[in-house]
């Protein structure tokens, strides 16, 4: 009895439960997409108000089982319009699918986590693996330049593997530094070049970044508002840039294999007097300064038969056509439960400065796997090494770039018995000087992370991630008796190695669930990152032959160190995305965020950030309109801070290495600064997003960012007698004493054009405006009005814009005497430059910059043509107080020094040649009008037919970097884009024989299978 | 059960942030000390004066300025660098934004503030802390470099002493120890005469309390001495300076047999105080004096040159040729031509180490209070004084080498001095000025003797609005911009 008794409620609980226990069938199908009915895996299938559903395989099929009657199946993927059809009583459901035009473009990637582009409210830029990879540069800062509106990335120099300076939205702090946060994958990343840079060789130095390899991004994202950066709290002022690499797709294994190769030359070239040339106007000039009493024609200070001088020209002695050549491999695959992406990266670029040359060996696993259905682990390593050989650059007189300009054309390359001659500059020559010097520097770094989501229920899923960023460098110098301002026997030799190891953990709840049209997306967690650097190097001299080349050998050693440091920040992060029925979009997030940096008394802040926005094109009487595809609006205002500032700077310190004799010593370094807090940047931004007629989309914005308390070197009275050890200012007290403020407007438009079957062309435009200002200085000296700090030919004051350029005005030249002329405060002209005054004359911020693309589709050839400009800005010359002289010292000079005045050429801009001092002070003479529109990348490409190729897709492709650069007329720089600053600092626009940027060309193969 | 491991493993970290939040953040520096805990023992404040002894030691001061400037100045020696700052004090024309002048004035008081932080953190300590011995080492050292510091200072930046130094503005006087900014009040120049006062006084401290002989590198009492016989000689105190000058040739130093000996040893019997460098330690000076491979940037002058050539009188020449005879004036060795010919005079010799750039420098040695004690007792007595000719001999004779015919060495007896060669104490006087111009040439001399003399300088007058035009520093902008009450000198008006 009990036993049928049990098997009938068996029976009847499994009929009450399974509505699938009798009548049921087998559906199944293929699912392939509409443009090319290749197949789709991993769409979604699933019975419509059921739990029963199922994922379709590589080739795109499915099966499930089904009631007998009725049903309708559900088929969805992101990115493709999902589709309902009832099943009926077929037994075979096929499906085409299509791309979502709403859902197109895109999942954006934002802090600790993901959105879509269309509920964005915040303003956040992206771009994606296409603009990125197979482009030939050194890092992937080159490949997005001009890209993005607002983001202003400039190449400080054209060495290899030197800093880019990212200025997002103008700049915000003067003593903090500019650059914005990097984070890879969600590690913030260390980006530490004093320590990691190698040693400062006169110029921008190198950039930590260069080990990260371009062809392993997916997609670039910059946090330029308060609502999208605020999660970063104490660092997201300078924008956020997150950098995403590539990961693996369910299906069949995919195949990528490129190589290109090619060469580079510098865009610009000086243009130098010609050994007759020097010698004919340095002898003007000595006559002019010595008069018949010391310029005796058969003395040697002067020149005979000019005519036959030596002509030798040193910058084509020392640089040459330089090779480039990248290989890389890649693949990527799985199914539904393990995903991965393989990428390995082989580059060799040999700079055009002799002996300079980058090689980058990088390999990338990421992979992706569900432990359960509810737990997945997503894993990535990156180990990489980049090889940098280098030579000095800037301002270092071992620079030879730089003495190549400076030494003399009138003295032979080589001696008589054919090797590069040593008595022309500073004990050397530039030829000499370059192959008597080596200097390596080895960067490898390992990345890598790992994380668990585990899906708790659906709606709620827990994020544990845990990432490491270990970088280190090693370099060694070896300097031979023939390079410059080298005595000791056999040379000396230089090592240094340091270490950054950063590991970073983020623990994340992510909630997400409907109420009818009301959704919520809730974000809360915990950020813990610690970073610990260590160094030391070694000095020595004193070989017993030029060939050993390790400091083992060395029979002095003469120097030596090493430091230790470490900074730890931690982070309490929330954020609510609302929306209503995707049409009213709601946000706030907050961020408190604390760090080893700040003092005692002021160590936390919190930053919290609100933003809205109103899809309008939703609306009914805007979607009934046809033609408009997207009309949002949006807000955000919030608050950010910076950082980035060093480690102990709010401490009294002591420093030790103030030796004397051999007995230690102390001195003080850092007066203490208890109330130390951080630089805060309130921020507000509008914009309207558009999109009309499917062709043309966009999005035209305004943002103000106001910096508080902003960080400055206030000066003290010398005579306080307490040196700090702050680099480029001395005593001085790090304070929070200033407010600034950066806005400006931002237009970025993209249209296809022309759409048709077998022509297509896009373009994309991207603009911004920077309007940046002084509001308040701290005010030390009484005079009721803020301090005004004074550079060489700078000045950061209120009502002007940082690091304006501050400068004598030059008034040319006296046509009577050949006097360089300068301006008063009462705009009188004068020749004495010490009564001469110093005023604001045009500052390094364009007034407009950005970017336009162009892409042409015909058939299975593409061109993309893509320009960048800058419009608007001034750059300081400063080569020209050494070059541009008139020959006033020893060096050489420019050719346009032919134009001095002479009693016969008295209507000129160039004062007369004197052997001395005549206009070469620091005026507006070398202050240049440096816009400039670049045609920054242009590529032709053609895909071989499918007939032909089959299942492999080839393509071959010609690509130019910096192909041509239009400059104003009075521009007489090397390249408007060079900045002899570190990317720290607040403004570059100075330059001092930074090298320019290389002009390549590139042919390469794509192949995909 | 592997959900639950991943959720311990999520939660572990966070637990342990919460646990230890404010101590997770508090580190410390790696290669600093805090500032307020560092001038408590005596093993520290030795540090600390250690520390002000090196800051003495920066080119801007004591490392070269000071060395080489006056024989720039005063035409002793060219410069054929680049530096342009270095040009332009050359050139007598060192604007206020010029970073040598700035260095005096920054790095100088950066020495007096260390030296005055451990003046008053040692007064502080109790008589248990530290003997009386080492406080008044640590005292005395202390003044010691405030007062070198102060001597420099007053002479770059304010007018020669004389008649108007109550009036002439100086530099400001700090005798205050500052270690934050609520230590510190801004003050205007004092006059001439107050700095001079204050060096005389930092200076009979030192003398007071620092034993007669030292460590190498480190100040005594009569380091201190010499110091102060330079000042009052500077200030034309002959009385004062004859007596100094006598206590140092007292004090059991000896001249060296070469002339050239002192510069390649340290420390010899000749030696009363030099600035100690090492391979490792070392403010890398010998880049601008020696001739390194691009031609030398410290030349020395042909008046310089043509000075070498009166060391011996016509008469005596004379006499020399009539024997067949030659001399040689050692100290032309401390010279070299552009092939490396010594006695050249193209390139100095004196800081020759350009390897391990070890020389020392700021040299204070015997010769000088030799010469020192000549001129005073010529001038207070004014006469042909018999003992100034003795010690005018000494130095002289210990550098001039005489040879016959054959070239070998024989007495130098005959280039002595002696009273019949001088007419008039002026003569003799302008004897011992020359020899001080070549024994002291490059040893930071020959502007300020000039200035003490009152001669026109590179054919300036003393005493005009030229000379203060010319030979005045501009007060440093940088230290114009902040401090209100600083007033200006006449290069800063241009």
């Amino acid at each position: 009895m009990k036993k049928y008794l049990l098997l009938s409620f068996m029976l009847m609980f499994a009929f009450v439960y399974s509505d699938t226990w009798a009548q049921q069938r087998t559906i199944s199908g293929k699912v392939t997409s509409v443009e090319d009915g290749s197949a789709l895996p991993g769409v979604n299938v699933v019975l419509k108000g059921s739990t029963a559903g199922t994922v379709t395989d590589i080739d795109g099929n499915y099966s499930l089982s089904v009631p007998t009657e009725g049903g309708t199946l559900v088929f969805s993927f992101i990115g493709l319009a999902s589709e309902e059809v009832e099943i009926g009583s077929r037994s075979v459901v096929d499906i085409q699918m299509t791309a979502d035009v709403k859902q197109l473009s895109e999942v954006v990637v934002v802090g600790f986590g993901t959105q879509s582009k269309r509920n964005l409210t915040s303003s956040i830029v992206s771009v994606g693996s296409e603009d990125i990879q197979n482009v030939s540069v050194q890092g992937f800062e080159q490949a997005i330049q001009g890209r993005m509106a607002g983001v202003n990335i400039t190449g400080a120099s054209g060495t290899l593997g030197a800093s880019q300076a990212i200025r997002v939205r103008g700049v915000s702090s003067i003593n903090a530094s500019n650059q914005p946060l990097f984070v890879v994958d969600g590690i913030p990343m260390t980006n530490d070049d004093t320590n990691l840079g190698g040693a400062a060789l006169g110029g921008p130095g190198t950039n930590p970044l260069i080990n990260l390899n371009p062809n392993d991004i997916e997609s670039i994202e910059v946090l330029k508002d308060a609502a999208s950066a605020a999660i970063y709290g104490s660092r997201g002022t300078n924008g956020v840039i997150l950098i995403t690499t590539k990961r693996g797709k369910a299906g069949k294994t995919n195949i990528g294999v490129n190589y290109y190769a090619g060469f580079s030359d510098p865009t610009t070239d000086f243009d130098l007097l010609s050994g007759p040339e020097y010698q004919r106007l340095k002898n003007y000039g000595n006559f002019q300064r010595f008069g018949n009493d010391y310029f005796d024609p058969v003395e040697d200070d002067s020149f005979q038969n000019t005519q036959d001088a030596p002509n030798a020209d040193h910058i084509d002695a020392i640089t040459r056509t330089a090779f480039v050549h990248e290989a890389s491999l890649s693949a990527t695959g799985g199914n539904e439960k393990t995903k991965f992406y393989a990428g390995a990266t082989y580059r060799d670029e040999e700079g055009y400065v002799l002996t300079t040359r980058l090689k980058r060996y990088s390999g990338r696993i990421n992979i992706d796997h569900a432990l359960s259905d509810k737990v997945k682990l997503e894993f990535g390593i990156n180990p990489s090494r980049t090889e940098n050989q280098r030579q000095s650059e800037d301002n270092n007189i071992a620079s030879p770039y730089t003495i190549g300009a400076l030494a003399r054309p009138d003295i032979p390359l080589l001696d008589d018995d054919g090797t590069p001659t040593t008595s022309n500059l500073f004990g050397s020559s530039p030829l000499a000087d370059v192959l008597a010097r080596t200097r390596l520097l080895t960067t490898t770094q390992v990345l890598s992370n790992i994380n668990l989501d585990w899906e708790v229920f659906p709606g709620l899923n827990l994020r544990s991630e845990f990432g490491i960023e270990y970088t280190s460098i090693t370099e060694r110098q070896r300097l031979l008796p023939d390079a410059s301002v080298e005595a000791a026997p056999g040379g000396s030799a230089f090592a240094n190695f340091a270490d950054a190891l950063n590991y970073n953990w983020n623990g994340l709840a992510l909630y997400y669930f409907e109420l009818d049209e009301h959704s919520f997306e809730i974000t809360a967690g915990a950020n813990i990152q610690v970073a610990e650097t260590a160094q030391f190097d070694v000095t020595g001299d004193t070989f017993a032959s030029e060939e050993l080349k390790t400091l083992e050998s060395a029979a002095n050693i003469t120097a030596g160190g090493g430091i230790g440091t470490e900074y730890r920040f931690v982070g309490f992060l929330g954020r609510v995305n609302y929306n209503y029925g995707g049409k009213y979009l709601f946000s706030v997030s907050g961020r408190y965020d604390g760090s080893s940096r700040f003092g005692e008394d002021n160590r936390f802040g919190f930053f919290p950030a609100v933003s809205g926005g109103w899809i309008l094109s939703d609306e009914a009487f805007l979607s009934d309109l046809g033609g408009v595809d997207l009309l949002k609006v949006r807000a955000s205002y919030g608050l950010t801070g910076n950082a980035e500032i060093g480690n102990f700077a709010s401490r009294g310190l002591v420093t030790f290495g103030r030796d004397y004799n051999a007995i230690p010593g102390f001195e003080i370094t850092q007066i203490s600064n208890p109330n130390l807090t951080w630089e805060e940047t309130a921020q507000l931004d509008v914009a309207v997003e558009f999109g009309f007629l499917g062709r043309i989309r966009g999005s035209v914005g305004w943002f103000n960012k106001t910096t508080t308390e902003l960080l400055l070197n206030v000066p003290y009275d010398l005579e306080v007698g307490i040196n700090t050890t702050t680099a480029g200012s001395t005593s001085t007290l790090l304070q929070n004493a200033g407010e600034l403020r950066n806005r400006g407007f931002e237009l970025e438009l993209s249209a296809d054009i022309i759409k048709g079957n077998d022509f297509q062309w896009t373009a994309s435009l991207n603009a911004a405006t920077i309007n940046n200002e002084v509001l308040s200085l701290v005010d030390t000296d009484g005079d009721g009005e803020g301090n005004e700090i004074l550079g060489n030919t700078t000045i950061i004051r209120e009502g002007d814009p940082i690091r304006a350029f501050y400068v004598v005005p030059y008034a040319g030249v006296d046509p009577e005497n050949g006097d360089a002329l300068f301006l008063d405060e009462s705009g009188e002209a004068t020749d004495v430059f010490n009564t001469a005054n110093r005023r604001v004359m045009g500052d390094a911020f364009p007034d407009v910059f950005g970017g336009l693309t162009n892409t042409f589709n015909y058939k299975g050839i593409d061109l993309t043509a893509f320009i960048q400009y800058s419009v608007g800005q001034e750059q300081y010359y400063d080569d020209g107080r050494f070059i541009a002289t008139q020959l006033a010292a020893g060096f050489g000079g420019n050719r346009s020094q032919l134009g001095a005045w002479t009693p016969l050429n008295t209507n000129t801009n160039i004062p007369e040649a004197r052997s001395a001092s005549n206009g070469n002070q620091r005026s507006s003479r070398y202050l240049q009008d440096a816009s400039y529109a670049r045609l920054k990348t242009l590529t032709l490409g053609y895909t071989l037919p499918k007939k032909l190729t089959k299942n492999v897709s080839v393509r071959v492709y010609a690509q130019g970097q910096n192909v041509f650069t239009i400059t104003s007329d009075d521009y007489e720089g090397l390249d408007p884009e060079s900045s002899t600053n570190d990317d720290d600092s607040a403004v570059g626009g100075l330059t001092f024989f930074s090298r320019p940027q290389s002009r390549t060309f590139t042919f390469g193969v794509n192949v995909n299978f | 059960m592997k959900k639950r491991i991943y959720k311990y493993i999520m939660y572990v970290p966070m637990v342990f942030v919460l646990l230890s939040c404010g101590d997770f953040l508090d580190l410390d520096p790696q290669q600093s000390l805090s500032s307020d805990e560092v001038f408590d023992t005596q093993q520290e404040l030795e540090n600390a004066l250690i520390g002000a002894y090196n800051a003495y030691q920066d080119t801007d001061l004591g490392g070269l300025n000071m060395t080489i400037f006056p024989d720039l100045i005063a035409g002793n020696a060219d410069w054929a660098g680049s530096f342009p700052t270095i040009v332009d004090v050359t050139d007598l024309v060192p604007t206020a934004q010029n970073g040598e002048v700035r260095g005096l004035w920054e790095d100088g008081y950066s020495v007096i503030n260390a030296a005055n932080t451990v003046i008053s953190s040692v007064e502080a300590l109790d008589a248990e802390a530290i003997s009386d011995e080492d406080r008044n080492l640590l005292i005395g050292d202390a003044y010691f470099l405030k007062a070198l510091v102060q001597f420099d200072q007053v002479r770059y930046f304010g007018r020669p002493f004389g008649s108007t130094s109550s009036t002439d503005l100086g530099v400001p006087i700090r005798n205050e120890a500052v270690f934050s900014l609520s230590d510190y009040e801004p003050r205007a120049r004092n006059t001439v005469e107050q700095v001079y006062t204050q060096i005389i006084n930092d200076l009979g401290e030192a003398i007071n309390r620092l034993p007669a002989t030292s460590a190498d590198g480190r100040a005594n009492s009569l380091a201190a001495t010499a110091v102060l016989a330079r000042v009052r000689f500077q200030q034309r105190d002959y009385t004062a300076a004859e007596s100094l000058a006598g206590q140092i040739i007292d004090g059991g130093f000896t001249l060296n047999a070469d002339p050239t000996e002192f510069y390649s040893s340290e420390f010899s019997g000749e030696s009363i105080f030099e600035l100690a460098a090492t391979i490792q330690d070392n403010p890398g000076a010998t880049f601008f004096t020696h001739r390194n491979l691009r031609d030398g940037d410290t030349r020395i002058s042909s008046s310089l040159s043509d000075a070498f050539d009166d060391i011996v009188t016509p008469s005596q020449r004379a006499a020399l040729a009539a024997g067949n005879r030659t001399f040689l004036d050692l100290r032309t060795r401390l010279t070299e031509d552009s092939d490396g010919n010594l006695g050249g005079m193209e390139h100095p010799l004196k800081f020759e180490d350009f390897v391990a750039q070890a020389d020392n420098s700021y040299i204070i040695r015997l010769a000088e209070f030799m010469l020192m004690r000549a001129e005073t007792l010529v001038i207070n007595t004014n006469s042909v004084n018999a003992e100034a000719i003795d010690l005018l001999n000494q130095v002289r004779l210990r550098a001039l080498r005489v040879f016959d015919a054959n070239g070998d060495e024989i007495s130098n007896a005959e280039l002595a001095f002696s009273a019949s060669d001088f007419s008039s104490p002026a003569e003799l006087q302008e004897a011992i000025i020359l020899e001080r111009r070549i024994e002291l040439f490059l040893e930071g001399n020959y502007w300020h003797d000039l200035t003490r003399l009152q001669r026109t300088i590179r054919g300036v007058a003393p005493g005009t609005s030229e000379a203060d035009l010319r030979f005045i520093w501009p007060i440093p902008q940088r230290a114009l911009d902040t401090n209100s009450l600083l007033e200006v000198n006449p290069r800063n008006e241009g």
